[in-house]
């Protein structure tokens, strides 16, 4: 057919046959133009906890080691950032990996239970970056070459949207609405309620991080999510361990996997290990493990003498300290959690101290350190906290209650609840100051003090200067680690 | 079927050289009357037939004639002469200088022959024989320093990796700058299908790198929109025409055989590494095993002999390895090359035959190169009106362990710009413990290992098998009208094979990855020629034609990791499956073109063409008619032999021509599928439900449309005293608007890059070539070749909105930038903060502090470039000596931020003596006071080398790039047989530098690690000299 005779045909035949079936061949013929929102959904949530990259660099490289949870043997750590990979990992991730899904999904399901679902996650995942970064841009985001330099919303603006979103989207849910995603949700297989739920507990983690800087505004959020109903079920990737280091496996396993045991770079911090001993917290003993340079466990230390790594500190050799436990807590079946009830029972717990719930502080704070031990059962092979356990941590003078110490002892224990979700726990430590933390010993760009905020990509002062730019003007002391964002008033 | 048709035609071949007739065995010499020095290359034609002979180096030729033929002697710039045989055996000549000369014939577009003088654009051309005395294994870096204009890198990837080939600058923002590749008249892919970018990688080799240099006749450059407009959107950015060589019209066959051998050494290497001061931390050595591996940059006590335990649990002493300890590593390559070629034919038939191989070992230790090929060329001229023509090429290339490039962690030259100054490579010849476990010199960074562990530990291999070739019809309606009809094929099936064994350091578990490659380029046209001699004075010779040009590309990748049964290299002994992958792209381009050629009376000549080109890749599916998928274009050139015209001609002047030219071209996406979202469904499920997501991460704009590339070009060519001095000036001026690129998009778009028509990039400079010949006399004979190109790029406007678009990005601290009113590609990176004075600024810290901008360091094209060629004959010896240079580019070296960050760098001596491990470092304060403020000094030098400014280095360089000395042994007789050749050289390439702008580093400004033109070095490999001889014999 494409012959010479074609050839003699077109130089005889009006032109326009000479691109004949030209749509046809420039049509990928092993592509999709249009795809149903589950396969979206299900893919961002995944991604979103199955990526080594951004796993390691966002979470454990900057956020965990800022929130000094761990300490590792990678820059971040004494407060350096020159690697622009790892600075932009999160963001570029975020912005061009689950949003590019999300927002397909907002765009072709309005009106719909996915599409409320797919609002839940986003504001879950771009406050995140915002909270990294501070403003960024959102309004104008998404939107491809529509608005090729997207400006920079206020992150005051941002939180108001994240209310509203999640206001619509609590609202939007309900039987029947659109279509049954059934298990193309990991989190509760399309199950209405537990969304709902996961909604009015993300409108209380958008709610308390406004505590310092608008109280009136985060009273009245955080007292419509508790009456709203919270998760009594944790928003967890739960991976079934048949696919180490493939698609659908821990992205934070395969940081600890994927070069043998230490080749992940991180052991516990010396403030975690420390915390965990005063309390003879029995999770020190299911969560840590001491490691030889070979890979074998170093059985000649056990809990309450492990080491943890003081932040910023050169080290000779990463297995003199305690390591998370490869087969338990970093493996490559090991969960991925989102939004923990632990979490949400320690949100509760504050809320009722500010009087912006009712309720007994004391109960919601000892939910949630029940809540934290008991989630240890999500994780592969760990062995069982139980009752008595976890009474026995209760009476411990570093855990058991007092109103004085209250906001302390939430936060606190929140923040070992959040082991692993460096995200969380890096902004509650800023909003709060809790746990009272030694900044790492270093000489970085942010001497004697726990980094405020991440530095924006260099990629955004390469193609979106002007917005950019802006950004910065409003940043104290310009585009550096030791500027706060908006919430950061403390 | 290609076993089939070799068989059919050498069977043709072999019958016809048998012919027999009355016929008589002519010999003699032809001599320049001027001086009585034997012409070499004279043409001998036994007039109204094909059979010929050509002289040798000494004026001598032989041929066989019918006894009353008419011999026909013609040589370039001398008058032709007609000598009648009378039954004579022997004929001497003797050919007198012409006035008017330039009879030289060139190939432009289609593989029309056109005279060199009646072109209006700038054309150079190389022959073959230029390029087989002193071989590479790709002939693109045999080009090098030999075309005014063409500016080559040929990167330290490997003697079989690609080379990058820029015409006139940067023209393109969209990436591919490359020349297209045409051989005897087809284009050829010359993509390189695997390279290197800041993660590593290697470099699979291009299209020219499967050419047999033995093979090439001659290579003709076409520079400018003008000269490629009829190659369509490939053309804009110029044109490497190569042909092959033919069989040919002669009495018997002609057999030649060539070798090659050549060795080749590290020659440049990095030996600027202090030697005071070992490995450890803090001022001190370290004191345990464990220490010693997790601390290998060189911040310890100073080198003094003492016990150590070293990385491996060995006792040595203390002390620094020798600056060339490298050596101990690289081997001595071996490239040994040969072919044989048999030609032959008579008025009706002629083939020519070549078979050849190439046998190569690498300086890296385990890696080689081999290459087979076979070339047949054949024409039958069935009758009187139609001839056909028919090549085919097989080409077999088989590579093993290539190099792993910039960041791969198995790239030798990574380990060697990261070893502790006093590990050497004796040390590492162990690679494991004996239970299988990697023995890590550098176990705190798994992503640096044992030099020895890629090219022992891992497998990589890559298997390619290409076929060229054409079939072609041509009916001559009669003596002007003519219809010539050609398909043509080049398809490449490359399997690529990379296994990273299990124990590696950062992939314990191993890994395999292995893809199939397969493209497909067809070329289909039909051309129409008219040549009408209109009247005494004007003749005109017309082209009218279409052409298809679809191209296909198919990727079959699997990959895995977790190896079942450690030493079992198969992707079924993968515990991990990763999903399998298909990829196709097709895209196709249709044309129409007509040229008309108006000669009147060979003094002033005007070249005029159009053409209109379809894209499928401007094709928007959702609806075809509205795409804007089609582009009409063209061009005109004029030039006058303004010497002959106005009777300018005397002793002195001998010949003067003036050219000018405008053309446009078209060009479509380079890519297809563009233009529509797409999604995918990922191949593993979670939990049982499947993955799916968006695939595309490019943005398509709206109402995309061609690039158009415009051109113009003026330009003298002046011959002095019979030839004896010649000078070609060319200016020209070529922008490329309303580009076709993909602008990167910040990341909040929630896109990678938007695709959209805008910009514009301007190149212009000018060319110059002086052809001098000093000495002419008998036996001796001088000539020098000089040529010279400058060209300025700039990118005078963006997209609305942008102004500036990013490129491919280096591992650390740079990445190249295109801004509105700088240059395409230039170097964007950290800076450290100086004051007026030059003073470093320090923070509170008293470490330097890097700008929070970026700026622009540099950028690798050169502001001019050129290349000094230099033959000297004395009888039957000659000596050639090249010389290239590239002045004014920058280039960024990662090799020098890691000498600096690891404490090897000199530089970092300053500060040892301090016994607190700190500096005060000299400068100034951000508030402007003098420093005071100690720093421990692995950071202070940590901070300054992740500064690209101090990493930014002078690119220019003058090189001898090659040096042949030969002889021609006259008349050797062989068992009673005459050859007709023998001779040999012995060839050195690379050979030194006069200048390197590198020197104090010990790089090479070419050391760069791919052919994408941006000036990124990352550990390379050495670069390396060869030597070799050459041997070449005609029967």
């Amino acid at each position: 057919m494409r012959g010479p005779a074609v050839l003699l045909l077109c130089l005889l035949l009006p032109l326009t046959s000479c691109d004949n079936d030209f749509g046809e061949l420039n049509t990928d013929p092993q592509a999709a133009t249009t795809l149903d929102a589950k396969f979206l959904l299900n893919y961002s949530i995944n991604r979103a906890g199955s990526s080594r990259y951004e796993s390691w660099r966002g979470n454990l490289i900057y956020t965990s080691q800022w929130a000094q949870q761990i300490s590792g043997s990678w820059a971040p750590d004494n407060y350096n950032t020159t690697n622009e990979d790892w600075l932009s990992a999160y963001w570029n991730e975020a912005y061009g990996t689950y949003m590019r899904n999300i927002q397909n999904i907002i765009d072709t399901e309005e009106g719909t239970n996915v599409e409320a679902m797919a609002m839940i996650f986003k504001v879950l995942i771009m406050q995140r970056v915002t909270d990294m970064y501070g403003d960024i841009p959102y309004s104008e985001a998404f939107q491809g070459g529509n608005f090729p330099q997207p400006s920079y919303d206020t992150q005051e603006a941002i939180y108001g949207s994240f209310v509203s979103e999640l206001r619509q989207a609590i609202s939007q849910l309900s039987a029947g609405n659109g279509p049954d995603v059934g298990n193309f949700d990991p989190f509760y297989s399309g199950d209405i309620d537990s969304w709902k739920r996961f909604g009015n507990s993300m409108l209380l983690r958008v709610g308390l991080r406004m505590s310092e800087v608008n109280p009136s505004l985060a009273q009245q959020v955080v007292g419509e999510a508790i009456s709203g109903g919270l998760l009594t079920e944790t928003a967890v990737l739960q991976f079934d361990g048949s696919m180490p280091g493939g698609v659908v496996s821990s992205g934070i396993g395969s940081v600890f996997n994927d070069f043998g045991v230490g080749g992940g770079g991180f052991a516990f911090s010396d403030e975690m290990i420390t915390r965990l001993q005063a309390a003879n917290d029995p999770r020190e003993a299911v969560m840590a493990l001491q490691y030889n340079s070979d890979g074998s466990v170093n059985t000649s230390v056990g809990p309450g003498e492990y080491i943890g790594k003081v932040n910023g500190a050169d080290i000779t050799s990463i297995y003199d300290f305690a390591m998370p436990n490869h087969s338990v807590m970093v493996a490559y079946d090991s969960p991925i959690i989102f939004y923990s009830v632990a979490e949400a029972e320690f949100s509760r717990a504050e809320a009722i101290m500010r009087g912006w719930a009712s309720g007994s502080a004391q109960d919601a704070y000892e939910a949630g350190v029940r809540a934290a031990c008991k989630q240890l059962a999500l994780y592969p092979r760990a062995t069982e906290i139980t009752d008595a356990d976890i009474d026995a941590l209760l009476a411990e003078d570093a855990v058991a209650w007092n109103d004085t110490d209250g906001m302390e002892l939430i936060n606190t224990q929140k923040w070992i609840a959040l082991l692993f979700d460096g995200f969380e726990a890096y902004s509650n430590y800023r909003r709060t100051g809790f746990p009272d933390i030694s900044p790492g010993l270093t000489s970085g760009e942010s001497p004697n003090a726990v980094p405020r905020r991440m530095r924006y990509p260099i990629s955004e002062d390469l193609t979106n200067k002007a917005n950019y730019d802006a950004a910065v003007s409003r940043l104290s002391g310009g585009d550096v680690i030791t500027a706060a964002v908006w919430w950061d008033a403390n | 079927m290609l076993k089939r048709l070799i068989l059919t035609v050498s069977t043709v071949l072999l019958l016809t050289v048998f012919a027999a007739a009355q016929t008589v065995r002519v010999t003699g010499s032809v001599k320049d009357a001027s001086d009585g020095s034997g012409l070499p290359g004279v043409t001998i034609l036994e007039q109204g037939t094909t059979n010929g002979a050509i002289s040798d180096i000494d004026g001598n030729y032989y041929l066989t004639v019918n006894q009353g033929a008419t011999l026909q002697f013609s040589y370039i710039g001398y008058t032709r002469q007609l000598v009648e045989v009378n039954g004579r055996t022997s004929i001497d000549v003797m050919l007198e200088g012409e006035s008017s000369v330039l009879n030289e014939v060139v190939v432009t577009a289609f593989g029309m022959k056109k005279d060199q003088k009646a072109l209006g654009y700038a054309v150079t051309k190389i022959d073959g024989s230029d390029l087989v005395t002193a071989k590479e294994v790709s002939v693109a870096s045999q080009l090098a320093g030999k075309v005014p204009g063409l500016d080559i890198t040929r990167p330290t990837t490997g003697p079989a990796g690609s080379t990058n080939i820029v015409i006139r600058g940067l023209g393109s923002l969209s990436g591919d700058n490359r020349a297209l590749i045409v051989v005897d008249g087809v284009p050829i892919n010359n993509t390189n299908i695997n390279s290197a970018g800041m993660w590593g990688g290697i470099d699979s080799g291009d299209g020219l790198s499967s050419i047999n240099p033995d093979d090439i006749e001659s290579v003709n450059v076409l520079k400018g929109a003008a000269a490629g407009a009829l190659y369509g959107e490939r053309g804009a950015q110029g044109v490497i025409l190569i042909t092959t060589k033919k069989g040919a019209a002669s009495d018997g066959i002609s057999l030649e055989y060539t070798t090659n051998f050549t060795i080749d050494n590290a020659a440049i290497f990095p030996e600027y590494y202090q030697s005071e001061y070992g490995q450890g931390m803090n001022g001190m050595k370290p004191s345990t095993r464990e220490e010693a591996a997790q601390n290998p940059a060189n911040w310890g006590a100073r080198l003094d002999g003492s016990p150590m335990v070293y990385f491996d649990g060995v006792t040595r002493p203390y002390s620094a390895k020798a600056s060339d300890d490298l050596l101990n590593y690289y081997e001595t390559g071996q490239t040994w090359m040969n072919t044989i070629a048999m030609s032959g034919g008579t008025e009706k038939v002629n083939a020519r035959l070549s078979l050849s191989n190439l046998t190569n070992t690498g300086i890296v230790p385990n890696s080689g190169y081999d290459r087979y090929t076979v070339n047949l060329l054949t024409s039958l001229k069935l009758s009187e009106k139609l001839t056909l023509e028919m090549k085919a090429n097989y080409i077999q290339e088989e590579a093993t362990n290539r190099i792993n490039l910039s960041d791969n962690p198995s790239n030798p030259g990574k380990a060697f710009s990261q070893l502790p100054n006093n590990i050497s490579v004796d040390m590492l010849q162990q690679r494991r413990f004996e239970d299988g476990r990697a023995i890590a010199w550098s176990a705190n960074n798994p992503f640096t290992v044992n030099p020895y562990w890629g090219p022992f530990e891992h497998q990589q291999r890559d298997d390619k098998k290409r076929f060229i070739g054409y079939a072609l019809g041509r009916y001559e309606f009669n003596d002007w009208i003519s219809l010539q009809a050609r398909y043509a094929i080049d398809y490449t099936n490359l399997d690529y094979f990379y296994a990273q064994a299990p124990g590696t350091e950062h992939i314990v578990q191993g890994s395999i990855d292995q893809t199939n490659y397969e493209t497909n380029d067809n070329t289909r046209d039909i051309i129409l020629n008219l040549s009408p001699q209109l009247t005494e004075d004007i003749s005109l010779n017309v082209n009218l034609g279409g052409v298809q040009n679809p191209r296909s590309r198919y990727d079959y990748n699997v990959s895995g990791n977790t190896f079942i049964v450690s030493d079992l290299f198969n992707i079924n002994n993968m515990a991990v499956r990763n999903p399998g992958n298909y990829r196709i792209s097709e895209l196709q381009t249709n044309g129409l073109f007509g040229t008309a050629l108006i000669d009147y009376r060979g003094v002033f000549f005007l070249d005029l063409s159009v053409r209109n080109d379809w894209y499928s890749t401007l094709t928007n599916p959702t609806d075809p008619d509205a795409s804007q998928n089609s582009a009409l274009y063209g061009g005109a050139s004029a030039s006058i032999l303004f010497s002959e015209a106005f009777k300018m001609e005397n002793e002195t002047f001998t010949f003067g021509k003036f050219r000018v030219s405008y053309g446009v071209a078209g060009n479509g996406a380079p890519d297809p599928y563009l233009l529509l979202p797409t999604f995918s469904i990922e191949s593993v499920p979670f939990n049982g439900a499947s993955l799916g997501r968006v695939t595309s991460g490019t943005f398509p704009g709206s109402g995309l449309q061609p690039t158009i590339t415009k051109s113009f070009e003026v330009g003298v060519d002046l011959r002095f005293l019979r030839n004896r001095i010649g000078l070609d000036l060319t200016y020209y001026q070529q922008n490329t608007v309303d580009q076709l690129f993909q602008a990167s998009l910040p990341r909040p778009t929630s896109f990678d890059r938007y695709f959209l028509n805008a910009g514009d990039v301007k190149n212009s400079g000018v060319e110059m070539a002086l052809n001098l010949t000093p000495i002419k006399k008998n036996d001796l004979r001088w000539d020098v070749t000089f040529n010279f190109a400058s060209n300025v790029n700039t990118v005078v406007a963006l997209a609305d909105g942008i102004d500036n678009l990013s490129g491919e990005s280096a591992r650390f601290n740079a990445n190249l930038l295109s801004e509105v009113g700088g240059q395409v590609n230039s170097i964007y990176g950290t800076v450290l903060m100086r004051n007026d004075a030059g003073q470093i600024i320090h923070d509170e810290s008293g470490l330097p502090m890097i700008a929070p901008e970026r700026e622009i360091l540099g950028n690798y094209q050169p502001d001019w470039y050129g290349g000094l060629n230099n033959n000297i004959r004395y009888k039957n010896w000659n000596l050639g000596l090249l010389f290239d240079t590239k002045q004014g580019g920058e280039i960024f070296s990662i090799t020098n931020q890691f000498s600096i960050g690891n404490g090897s760098h000199p530089m970092t001596l300053v500060g040892r003596d301090n016994p607190n491990f700190e500096i005060v470092g000299a400068g100034v304060t951000a508030g402007g006071g003098a420093n005071s403020t100690a720093a421990p000094l692995d950071d202070y030098y940590g901070r300054i080398s992740n500064a690209a400014s101090e990493n930014i280095f002078d690119a220019s360089y003058i090189k001898l790039r090659q040096a042949t000395l030969g002889y021609t042994f006259p008349k050797v007789q062989v068992g009673g047989t005459q050859l007709r050749e023998l001779s040999i050289s012995l060839t050195g390439r690379n050979l030194f530098f006069v200048q390197n702008g590198l020197d104090f580093l010990g790089l090479d400004p070419e050391a760069v690690y791919n052919i994408g033109g941006g000036g990124f070095e990352y550990s390379s490999i050495p670069s390396t000299r060869s030597f070799g001889i050459n041997l070449n014999v005609k029967l």
